[in-house]
This record gives structure tokens, sequence and C-alpha cells, in this order.
């Protein structure tokens, strides 16, 4: 079996990590629809995701280290698009709370939006220096 | 701004893997130069140069000016 460097190690354990992300807050949100709130406990089950999200992070950092000038400005790109467009989306979606208009809207959504944004930001961003 | 990447390299007889190993940098960034996708920053433009033990002036070329480009 070949060996994989390091580079190649790094996506897989982003992906690693971003899957147990959402597992763990998936796993959370289950468990505290099912627990009395304001307990030690529901605590402790509702920061269960918090060392997932860190070590996520760190990896992002990590792999934002070693992107080389080209890759930084990619990500750059990606992100100066990504944070604006959620914002505004969220803001969006307060005002039209304000308004009365009330529907279900989750932290974890503004997560999994950026996310999913950012990911189309970065293939856009890295098809036109292609 | 053109350059002379992509004779240089095969001068050399490399591709572009091996460009971007010596340059510590992604092979797609060697693609992106050489297609003239992307202008390298100063201190990478230097070092490609001392690569090919040449000035920097010897390996990118200014284009004439026409408006405004998104690339920097």
């Amino acid at each position: 079996m070949p060996k994989l460097s390091t580079r190649a190690w790094m996506p897989i354990l982003s992906a690693g990590i971003g899957l147990s992300l959402f597992a763990s807050s998936f796993v959370s949100g289950y468990l505290l629809r099912h627990m009395t709130p304001g307990t030690t406990l529901s605590l402790i089950v509702a920061l269960v995701p918090l060392p997932v999200f860190i070590a996520n992070f760190a990896i992002a950092f990590v792999l934002a280290r070693r992107c080389d000038e080209m890759q930084r400005r990619i990500q750059f790109e990606a992100l100066a698009f990504a944070y604006p467009f959620v914002m505004l989306g969220c803001l969006t979606i307060f005002m039209i709370h304000k308004a009365g208009f009330r529907f279900s809207f989750d932290l974890i959504d503004v997560f999994l939006a950026m996310t999913l944004v950012y990911a189309g930001s970065v293939f856009v961003a890295r098809s036109r220096y292609q | 701004m053109n350059n002379r990447l992509v004779e240089l390299r095969e001068g050399r007889g490399w591709g572009q893997t091996d460009l971007a190993r010596e340059l510590a940098v992604s092979r797609q960034t060697i693609h992106a130069i050489e297609t003239g996708k992307y202008d390298p920053s100063l201190p990478l433009a230097f070092k490609i140069a001392a690569l090919f033990g040449l000035a920097i002036e010897d390996v990118f070329v200014p284009e004439a000016p026409k408006g405004r480009s998104r690339r920097g």
C-alpha cells in the first residue's frame, strides 16, 4: 500500500473532522431534546461538539499555513465572498423574524450555510486560476 | 504579465511538478503562472529568476496596459 504524504493526509483528516463535527452536533442536539434543560448533564451534552469544533479550526489553521501564495489568495477570495454572503443571509432572516414571520433557525444552520457557500466559493475561485 | 517559464522549464527538461518542488509551491500555481492566470509575488518571481540564473526581467515581461486587471 503506497504511503500517503502529509499533504495528502490533511484533506482526509479535515473531512473526518468535518464529519465528526456534524455527527457530534446531531447527536448532541438529539440527546438535548430528550433531556431536562438547565441541568449539569444537559450542559455537558450541549458542549460535546466543542472539542471537535476546536480540532476543526486547528486543522484549518494548519492547512492555511501550508498553502502557497496562490492557494492563500484562493482561500482569501472564497472567504471574502462566503462570509458577507452568509452574514447578509443571517441579517435578512433576523429582519424577517422582526417582522413577525417566525420559522426555525439555529446557529448550526449558519455553520452549515457557511461551509457550503465557502466550498462553492473555493471551487469558483480555484477555477479562475485554472 | 507574460513570462518565459514554460520555455525555461522545458529547457531544463523539467515537468511542472519538478519546478513546483524546486520552488516549494503547488503544481497548480506553476500552471497558473505559466498560463498567465496568476502573477507571482515579487519574492516568488525573484526565486524563479534565481533558480534559472536570470534577472527577473529576463523571465517576466510586463504587458502593455489595457485597463483594469483582476490579477495582482
